[in-house]
């Protein structure tokens, strides 16, 4: 072996240990639960989004133009059909106005919770995960727009996730879908209490619910409001799985989201401007009681 | 291969740049056409291009830059990927000498082989994440098709690779020249 090789092999071996020592201590830091960006990594992010972005509105161009063509043939079609829905929906919407006020009333007279004003904003998906293993979406909106990290993310049909990590102009979204995102949920009908986790196939696991709960077939499933991270009561899915074991002290549970992921192109994120003020809770509750301090 | 500091600028630059349009492909036009499930490990087949035909004691460093490229795409983060990199090119580093890796199937073979050692190290760290084998059973189902699909197509991206790297002729792959 001359000089030079030599040399090399002790340089690769210095380095190899290096980036070694700062791999371990990167993934040491990595918690799945949300990421804050240094300024070089937000700024390359927001310049690749910006690619992804362009590609995304030429293709939604392209299949505007083509899905505007048959929607014109079917037009005239639906239109008959969905004429008698809005009378259906007329009638309930009349029945949901009651229920509504009674629900006011009945809200006001147990005191029940304080109301969270929260302000919504509209984005629209520019890109997906270029990893298969993580179930995570990235949206047009950002800092500037006046999202936050951890803010919920929804659409009319259901729970999205949260914001994960966001740059000034662009936010990338953790879905339901993945393993690392954890919801607090309730069963709407019996009220069983679970933690639900993403799954395989699309669909979500929801864990830690005694045997004996009563809960069936296509029961839906909601945001409890714990865990400071969701409103409550956002639609998360049905139950569309149950096997009850008698060696198992809980039920295996899968629920379909209700949110249909595969043709997502729009999501609402959720801002609390009281947020601040949460986060002030939290901080509180996780501080290490100091024994014999004042407070 | 053993190339200088500042002859490395050039092909790496190329490299990243080639990382970045795939991964457009891969995070944006993938999915718009209904294939949001499966995603090609492009990042992984550089990663082991690099390993297997760069002898440079800077690959770590090369590896670090792709998966810091790729972490832009992805919220995996460049520190499990690099951690799983180096220790592979150091694997590769013992054996690659007796691999004969000019042969088409045979890379097909072997890079089946490496995406499954990458996928075992990483779902090392995804158990401890989550201290349960779920998410990795789930993983496991999406990584048989993506890794078949991803070692199919690994000797046209070395080749591409290949042409940026500008490798002699003895280091071409055969059959694909």
């Amino acid at each position: 072996m001359d000089f030079s090789n030599f040399k090399n092999h002790r340089l690769r071996w210095g380095l190899d240990i290096l980036i070694l020592g700062l791999s371990l201590y990167g993934v040491s830091r990595w918690s799945g639960k949300s990421e804050h960006l240094s300024p070089a990594k937000s700024f390359f992010i927001t310049n690749m989004a910006i690619i992804q972005q362009s590609v995304t509105s030429v293709n939604h161009e392209l299949s505007g133009l083509y899905n505007n063509y048959l929607a014109n043939i079917e037009a005239s079609k639906e239109n008959k059909s969905l004429l008698n829905k809005v009378a259906q929906l007329e009638n309930q919407i009349f029945e949901f106005e009651e229920l509504v006020k009674e629900n006011k009333r009945l809200k006001k007279l147990l005191q029940f919770g304080k109301k969270q004003v929260k302000r919504p904003i509209l984005s629209q998906i520019v890109g997906w995960n270029s990893s298969s293993h993580f179930k995570v979406l990235r949206i047009n909106k950002g800092f500037k727009d006046g999202i936050r990290l951890q803010s919920s993310v929804v659409t009319s049909k259901g729970l999205v996730g949260y914001i994960y990590r966001l740059t000034d102009h662009f936010a990338d979204v953790l879905t339901i879908l993945d393993a690392n995102n954890k919801v607090d949920a309730i069963v709407a009908r019996s009220r069983s209490h679970g933690i639900l986790e993403g799954y395989e196939q699309g669909k979500i696991l929801m864990k830690y619910v005694s045997n004996i709960e009563p809960v069936i077939l296509n029961d839906m499933v909601l945001t409890s409001g714990l865990g400071n991270l969701y409103p409550k009561g956002v639609r998360i899915g049905r139950i569309s799985k149950i096997e009850r074991e008698s060696y198992s002290v809980t039920q295996h549970i899968e629920i379909t989201p209700s949110v249909d992921f595969g043709n997502l192109e729009e999501v609402i994120v959720l801002i609390f401007p009281d947020r601040n003020k949460k986060d002030k809770e939290w901080e509180t509750l996780n501080r290490p009681l100091q024994i014999g301090s004042k407070n | 291969m053993n190339l200088s500091t500042l002859k490395l600028l050039r092909p790496m630059g190329l490299t990243l740049a080639l990382l970045v349009v795939l991964e457009v492909i891969s995070a944006t036009i993938f999915p718009l056409v209904g294939i949001e499930n499966y995603q090609i490990p492009f990042n992984i087949l550089i990663v082991l291009y690099l390993s297997f035909k760069l002898d440079s004691p800077y690959l770590a460093l090369l590896i670090l830059s792709v998966q810091y490229f790729h972490s832009l795409f992805s919220i995996e983060g460049w520190a499990i990927g690099t951690l799983i990199g180096v220790l592979l090119s150091r694997i590769i580093y013992l054996f690659k000498e007796i691999i004969d890796f000019f042969a088409f199937p045979l890379v097909i073979l072997v890079v089946q082989a490496c995406l499954l050692s990458w996928f075992i190290f990483s779902s090392l760290f995804i158990y401890f994440q989550n201290h349960s084998f779920g998410p990795v059973w789930s993983r496991f189902w999406v990584f048989i098709p993506e890794s078949l699909i991803a070692s199919l197509i690994s000797p046209v991206l070395f080749l591409i690779l290949e042409r940026i790297w500008k490798q002699n002729e003895e280091a071409s792959l055969r059959g694909l020249n």
